[in-house]
């Protein structure tokens, strides 16, 4: 089988945003599904504020679980000037999903480095195919900030080879076992995610 | 308690023979060493085998350990634990250690050369966490130059649960058959792999601990003593490497794939596979089974090497790849030797063509396979574009162009951090006294070196913050210099290093040891000062006793390093002392990272069960703040950051703390200390409040409601 019969997603963020548990969802929906799914990050730092990437990969066989630069089908972007650090991983028909988000570095807000001007402005200029949106108002809007990482994967639920219920009902299945009152408002929080891609 | 719970995860260690075993690298590891009859274990944690270090905590408090005879020590340093081996030189006991390496290795070093001169009767393993490339924390360089120096073996290890249960338990028979130390090296990923194999049963070890001190074995020429030593030496060339190269081949522990036959092949470290195969996929040279019509020969065991195993799978080629990861390219050059002896002419490339150094990813890899095969492939053998060339080009462009753009996202210290307060005093101070020298050491407090705070020139190991700054203990330069080391390192070494070596040489330094409860830059394990009740150890022993136990007199504990003030004025205090003798500083305060690990899930089953729960947190009052930033450039919080300014005749934005806020109240501290800030202010937000304090609510509302009405009224033009 081939490079291409794999699908690619690449979720990036920021430490404590919930990059590595978008990513485990994700990887836990695929393997439900009966794909074989490898998954990497890099996180060693990110707990302390450093910059999150967590790689899924999955399709019939998969052995590595690294996304080859260019090579990515979909982008989750947490933040999104990382988003922008992160997009040339996208293949030139992959797809970004971007929380419109701004978390300036402590480098920027002290004044020694600046935040890129127009970020989303920037990936579309570049041919990046992306939909842009703050989870975080749609979150806030639901009366839960926590929702976002809830949010952002509704919005890629519809770009998956693999119904976006299935993906809905393995985020809820979560919430049963842990929080069950959590439930409704997180079923709201993946439609808003959706409907907003 | 460490960072990471592995106390459902272990269970899995009592799985008998013929189940499936799941799970991750480490635990696999575990699992492989007490189907091997381990007899103890010992290690100090360091990525990437910190959690290596927390399952084997985990179960022991599991009583797992305990089932078998099996006994763990939570090794003071790596050195420590390499001593710890020595129970295997008279005694037939199986015996594993375990470290961050090289770092590690050089710490256990001593112990470890005296290991392998004498050698060892029971099978001696040591597990390297080799931390190298993408997310390392150290300086790059091999573990294997210690390998070859000693003459221990070192194995390699594709990196699948089978191949590494394989290792451990081929390593311990590996060390009895040729009376050496094996070191068996997982690199990062390999400790993370998740995957499966076949279970055996448990062992327990024959003899156990106790049945050998029943039997005491003093044999002294396992001792090193010359004339003993010089006996060692001609041991290990004349039986002991012999008996190791036997073993090896006779048990195949190096493999060779030979694809689609052919006359080129590659040669590469056990450890590569995957990221060889993956290479080879991407050159379109691999399936996804990992089928590949390339001839490999893989080294599970990088030292010693089997020669004719490598001329024999050299002899009928045109031309080989050496894969190594690392430099100096040993390999190569071994195998370069091993076909030049014997009259074979094989062409080996190698370093030529892939990148001298830095980490092996598939992508680093494929231009170096690619380039190998454009020039001695063939037509059968042909690879698909590679590198960038394998990119859509306007996409690779405009990448490369966009990445440059966005600012650099560095680790640094946790919002909270009690260490945050500690380098904002030393700030402070330097404003008033002038610049000095900082002697900084290994751990969290490293990131102290980067802004906004910039203290710090040097570090020159863990526990060696004191020791870096023995060189500059001269009367015109004493009240200048200043050290810094952690709870970690002071306990590792630094009580001897810097303390003791401070009293002993008449040393005035400042020394500041960061005291917050944990060894925290590994994973937050417990330390002989933690604060923390542990049942396996022994907690709460005060760092203050040990450093004044040396000979110590000016001591001063800061027991709360979040009042910048009084940090700020006894480190003047330290500075400015006409004593003689060092001065140490002890700053307090938990670790944050972990303290939070433990409250914010207490105080969300509070809320939960509609208890009262209060949680603080600062602000910034919009109204008031200048936005000059001088908060940030003495805080670098992560959780303060700029917003909009709400007046619209001001366009310098505000500064505006974030959600992440715990609450710790240094950036008012330092506000405050530096005389700078006004505008912030500290606000408990109280979940499941009582009725009394609704009602105080409700009137609160109401007042500011009505002085909000009257306000606007006044402010109207009549």
């Amino acid at each position: 089988m081939s490079e291409s019969q794999t699908t690619n997603i690449l979720v990036v963020g920021i430490g404590g945003q919930g990059v590595m548990t978008a990513a485990e969802i994700l990887a836990e929906a695929a393997l439900a599904e009966g794909y074989d799914v490898k998954k990497t990050e890099v996180a060693g730092m990110a707990q302390r504020g450093g910059m999150v990437t967590s790689h899924v990969r999955f399709g019939e066989r998969v052995l590595s679980p690294s996304i080859a630069p260019g090579t990515a089908d979909i982008m989750v972007g947490f933040e999104v000037a990382e988003a922008l650090r992160w997009c040339h991983y996208l293949r030139p028909e992959g797809v970004a999903m971007v929380n419109t988000l701004q978390l300036a570095p402590p480098v920027v807000s002290v004044g020694l480095f600046e935040y890129p001007d127009d970020p989303v402005g920037k990936m579309r200029e570049a041919g990046v195919k992306l939909y842009a949106f703050d989870a975080g108002e749609i979150a806030r809007g639901l009366g839960d900030l926590r929702l976002v990482n809830t949010v952002m994967l509704g919005a890629i639920a519809d770009h998956l080879p693999f119904p976006a219920e299935h993906l809905r009902e393995r985020i809820l299945e979560r919430f049963r076992a842990r929080k069950p009152e959590a439930v409704p408002i997180n079923e709201q929080a993946f439609e808003a995610g959706r409907q907003a891609a | 308690m460490a960072e990471r719970s592995f106390a459902k995860e272990v269970q899995d260690l009592r799985i008998g023979a013929g189940e499936t075993f799941r799970g991750e690298g480490i635990l696999a590891v575990t699992k492989a060493l007490l189907q091997s009859g381990v007899a103890y274990v010992g290690g100090y944690q360091g990525a990437p085998i910190s959690h290596l270090m927390d399952v084997l905590g985990d179960a022991q408090q599991q009583g797992i350990l305990d089932e078998w005879g099996v006994h763990f020590e939570s090794s003071a340093s790596e050195a420590a634990a390499a001593a710890m081996l020595a129970a295997s030189v008279n005694y037939p006991l199986r015996g594993a250690v375990t470290w961050k390496s090289p770092v590690g290795t050089n710490v256990a070093s001593d112990a470890l050369a005296n290991l392998s001169s004498g050698g060892v009767k029971g099978g001696a393993l040591v597990i390297v966490g080799e931390d190298y490339g993408e997310g390392s924390s150290i300086m790059q360089e091999r573990t294997h130059a210690f390998a070859m120096k000693s003459q221990l073996w070192l194995l390699d290890p594709r990196p699948n649960l089978e191949s590494i249960v394989a290792a451990v338990e081929h390593g311990f028979a590996l060390s009895e058959a040729s009376r050496t130390p094996v070191m068996l090296e997982l690199r990062i990923r390999a400790c993370h792999v998740y995957g499966e194999f076949t279970a055996k049963a448990n062992r327990t070890p024959s003899p156990t601990l106790a049945e050998a001190l029943a039997q005491p074995i003093q044999d002294t020429t396992r001792i090193t003593l010359p004339p003993v030593a010089f006996q060692h030496e001609q041991e290990k060339v004349a039986s002991r490497w012999p008996d190791a190269v036997s073993y090896i081949r006779e048990h195949h522990l190096n493999e060779v794939f030979q694809g689609a036959g052919g006359d080129v092949g590659l040669v590469l470290q056990g450890g590569l596979y995957n990221s060889v195969i993956r290479a080879l996929q991407l050159l379109g040279l691999a399936d996804a089974e990992g089928a590949t019509p390339l001839p490999l020969y893989v080294m599970n065991v990088t030292y010693p090497l089997v020669d004719d195993e490598l001329v024999a799978f050299c002899a009928d080629k045109r031309a080989v790849l050496m894969v190594e990861e690392g430099q100096p390219d040993f390999l190569e050059q071994a195998l370069h030797s091993i076909l030049r002896k014997a009259g074979v002419a094989t062409r080996v490339e190698g370093k030529g063509l892939l990148p001298a150094a830095g980490e092996y990813t598939p992508f680093a890899l494929e231009e170096g396979v690619a380039g190998f095969l454009v020039a001695h492939g063939g037509p059968d053998l042909q690879p698909g574009p590679a590198g960038s060339k394998r990119l859509d080009p306007v996409a690779a462009e405009a990448g490369a162009r966009l990445q440059g753009v966005v600012p650099e996202r560095p680790a640094g210290f946790c919002t909270g951090c009690p260490e945050r307060p500690l380098f904002g005093a030393i700030k402070l101070l330097q404003q008033e006294l002038g610049e000095f020298h900082v002697s900084c050491d290994i751990g969290c407090h490293l990131f102290s070196i980067l802004p906004p705070f910039h203290v710090g020139n040097t570090t020159m190991g863990y526990g060696l913050g004191a020791a870096g700054s023995a060189a500059f203990n001269v009367p015109s330069g004493r009240r200048k210099v200043l050290s810094v080391m952690g709870d970690g390192g002071f306990w590792h070494n630094g009580l001897t290093s810097g303390i003791g070596n401070a009293v002993f040489n008449k040393s005035d330094n400042v020394i500041v040891i960061i005291d917050n409860g944990y060894s925290s830059a590994t994973g937050g394990q417990d330390l002989l000062s933690s604060a923390a009740h542990n049942p396996a150890r022994s907690t709460g022993n005060p760092i203050e006793n040990a450093v004044r136990g040396v000979g110590v007199s000016w001591v001063r504990t800061v027991p709360w390093t979040y009042d910048v003030g009084q940090v700020r004025d006894v480190l003047r205090d330290a500075l400015a002392s006409e004593e003689h003798g060092p001065k140490v500083v002890i700053a307090q305060s938990e670790c944050m990272l972990n303290k939070q690990r433990r409250e914010k899930p207490r105080i969300r089953a509070r809320v939960r069960e509609g208890k009262r729960a209060v949680r603080q947190r600062f602000g910034v009052d919009a109204d008031v703040c200048t936005g000059d930033r001088a908060c940030m450039r003495l805080s670098g919080c992560p959780s303060l950051t700029l917003a909009d300014n709400p007046d619209p005749l001001r366009e310098q934005p505000v500064t505006q703390v974030v959600d992440s806020c715990v609450g710790c109240g240094y950036c008012g501290e330092v506000a405050h200390a530096a005389v700078l800030c006004p505008s912030f202010y500290r606000a408990d937000v109280v979940h499941n409040p009582s009725l009394f304090e609704r009602a105080v609510d409700r009137l609160r509302q109401r007042a500011i409601d009505w002085l909000a009405t009257r306000a606007v009224t006044v402010e109207r033009p009549t």
